[in-house]
């Protein structure tokens, strides 16, 4: 899959996506609670939708923030997460979790599935990084069938999340 | 004694003797065939006792459980330790029979997008701690089992097991006990009627998870995590294109 470095104008961050995914940026009025519940209270920033191709769910990979305690420290901010995540969904089955870094942030990764009624299961990728003040979160939502399909690419994009100051060329 | 079949109160889920699953099997197939069948008889009249059956008719809910057994679009196998576990696939609907008990099976219906969970946790995937990622290693098939078997793939068995293999690949500096092993298969057929299929084994010591490869007389181990393992599972089934396949392996006709 093609990837193709996408920046926010405003959000100061860019990261590497498929180029043939349709990218809306700051769509907070989008309908998106029951793919990501937990976005509804994170400024959503960018959100990159595959191109439907006959799949039971697009694939989704939304880049939120959040302002976060000064006290705020990581492990309990990823606990919380998982919690809401487990709350505001059906049947959340943890597959993995690990620690890492990602442009110099410190932060985890989930992988979790949960019930979506009239779809079925659905694989949720997410990765939780710090920095300073502010929690960023990105979620790569997919068909769980269909996760092999993207796993490579959403990797690659969270692999070249970068924050960048706001104005740079 | 044929054990009646119960239905969990809580789960919905049937509970039977694998030899009265099998008689099920061929019933929903073809009842006029089953009911002549008098080694059938007994357990199709376990499951009448059990008010699953009434004549030629299946309770609902269990026929359309048995659907994708009777027409599988796909078969599974697996197999966790002692246990085995089969499935079957259509294209709306998946169905497990595993292990309730020693004796008993449960035969559970599922979207088959839930199989990749069903099957994780038959085999206790899930988050687990990271250590230093351990090399590769492959090992002689014979010893890998007997290592498997007794539990003892500790790095001394590693060593030893090198050492007897010249050219075994590295050994890691330690990849802890043998916590357990694990496969599935998925099998279907192709356009043409050809057997394909996909197939993960996994084993799973203190240290980390190994997806296992078998190379004729060897076994290949790459470390791996639970979440390429949750990947290979859901890559499992076949897709459009793997159901379209032809015989593509087989050689081209000569050119004229």
């Amino acid at each position: 899959m093609d990837l193709i470095l996408s920046s926010h104008p405003s959000a100061g961050f860019e990261l590497p996506l498929p180029a043939s995914w349709i990218q809306i940026e700051a769509p907070n009025d989008l309908p998106l609670p029951d793919l990501d519940p937990d976005a509804r209270d994170a400024e959503i920033a960018l959100v990159a939708v595959q191109p439907d191709g006959g799949q039971p769910l697009p694939a989704v990979l939304v880049v939120a923030s959040e302002p976060i305690a000064a006290t705020t420290q990581l492990d309990p901010w990823v606990d919380t997460n998982l919690d809401e995540l487990r709350r505001s969904v059906n049947r959340l089955f943890v597959v993995d979790a690990e620690p890492v870094q990602v442009d110099g942030l410190p932060g985890w990764r989930t992988l979790t599935q949960y019930a979506v009624e009239d779809i079925g299961a659905v694989t949720l990728e997410r990765w939780l990084l710090l920095a300073g003040r502010r929690g960023w979160t990105i979620s790569a939502v997919t068909g769980t069938l269909e996760y092999p399909e993207i796993a490579e690419a959403t990797s690659a994009a969270v692999a070249g999340f970068r924050l960048v100051a706001h104005g740079a060329p | 004694m044929i054990p009646v079949p119960r239905v969990e109160p809580a789960t919905g889920t049937l509970v039977l003797a694998p030899a009265t699953f099998d008689a099920l099997a061929a019933f929903a197939a073809d009842p006029a065939a089953a009911r002549g069948d008098h080694r059938l008889e007994p357990h199709l009249a376990a499951v009448e006792n059990a008010g699953l059956l009434s004549g030629d008719s299946l309770d609902p809910g269990l026929g359309a459980t048995l659907e994708p057994v009777v027409a599988p679009v796909c078969r599974l196998a697996l197999r966790h330790e002692a246990h085995h576990s089969r499935g079957w696939v259509s294209s709306v609907t998946a169905s497990l029979l595993v292990p309730a008990d020693a004796e008993l099976r449960r035969l559970v219906r599922l979207h088959p997008s839930f199989l990749p969970e069903a099957l994780a946790k038959l085999a206790a995937l899930g988050p687990r701690t990271r250590g230093a990622t351990p090399s590769s290693l492959r090992i002689p098939e014979a010893t890998f089992e007997h290592l498997v078997r007794t539990a003892a793939l500790d790095s001394d068995a590693v060593e030893r097991a090198r050492d007897a293999t010249p050219g075994g690949g590295q050994a890691p500096p330690s990849v802890g006990r043998v916590r357990g092993s694990w496969s599935v298969e998925a099998e279907w057929l192709d356009s043409v009627g050809e057997t394909r299929g996909r197939r993960v084994e996994v084993l799973d010591t203190e240290q980390t998870l190994w997806m296992l490869r078998r190379t004729g007389s060897e076994v290949e181990l790459s470390p791996t995590s639970p979440t390429a393992v949750w990947r290979a599972l859901a890559g499992l089934l076949p897709s459009d294109g793997d159901l379209r396949a032809g015989p593509s392996r087989r050689p081209a006709a000569p050119h004229a």
